[in-house]
């Protein structure tokens, strides 16, 4: 008996940004017609204040394009160690939010994604290191859209940390 | 305000000042964001004030209300 050698499912980095004291945290053309399911590292994600909520937005037609801001519908459920439940959720909203605060790490699923007119979806789990609570999120536009990357921000102070994004090969 | 931008294709990153009407528009959705928030808030807050009223009326005390009050959190947001 012996092992068989892997013949896919790799995981290929993308990129990888860090970014300090910004608004808004931009990653285009990260998403392309290539992989059908990426994965998204948000490492230790702090918000000049931290109980502002974290939020996820895609953005459309690659470094010259805009972002999506309409028919974000999800929810994101945290659970403390008491244990106590808080549900945050987006309904038909400008923005997906992800977590109540910005204070964590996550790894988030994205799928539906780099080709044309699909649902982009997202969904994963993390640590949010201020409520000290597990977070389980996940949400869907509405509206067919072409993502071809995503703008990471909080409900209203800036933002420092960094993002990795995979592409798992099929 | 600064945003970062970084283009996965050519693996450059930059830093910039937002525009006049980024700003406006950053600022709208997290004014709106807002908003919706305190609404949602109040409604869970009426919902909570609703279930006590309704706890007292069944001749419960404040230490069994107090222990049926968190299973508010799982039917409303951020509550």
């Amino acid at each position: 008996m012996k092992w068989a050698a892997a013949s896919s499912g790799a995981f290929t980095l993308i990129t990888r940004s860090t970014f300090s004291n910004t608004a808004a945290n931009i990653v285009d053309n990260c998403f392309t017609s290539t992989y059908k399911s990426y994965l998204l590292v948000l490492e230790d994600i702090t918000a000049a204040t931290d109980t502002d909520d974290l939020q996820i937005q895609w953005r459309t037609g690659g470094s010259s394009g805009s972002t999506h801001t309409s028919a974000y519908y999800g929810a994101s459920r945290a659970m403390d160690f008491n244990p106590t439940f808080t549900n945050t959720v987006s309904n038909n909203a400008s923005q997906l939010t992800l977590h109540r605060a910005t204070i964590n790490s996550m790894a988030l699923w994205v799928n539906k994604v780099g080709n044309t007119n699909e649902r982009a979806s997202i969904y994963g789990t993390g640590v949010d290191y201020n409520y000290v609570e597990a977070i389980w999120c996940g949400g869907v536009t509405a509206s067919s859209i072409t993502a071809t990357g995503f703008l990471l921000k909080s409900s209203s102070t800036n933002i420092t940390g960094a993002v990795a994004v995979y592409g798992l090969a099929i | 305000m600064k945003i970062s931008i970084t283009d996965a294709e050519t693996g450059k990153q930059i830093e910039r000042q937002m525009t006049a009407d980024e700003i406006t528009e950053f600022n709208a959705q997290n004014a709106a964001y807002a908003a919706k928030l305190a609404e949602e808030e109040a409604k869970a807050a009426e919902l909570k004030a609703i279930k006590i009223s309704a706890y007292k009326k069944l001749g419960l005390t404040e230490a069994e209300i107090e222990a049926l009050i968190p299973s508010l959190s799982q039917l409303s947001p951020q509550a």
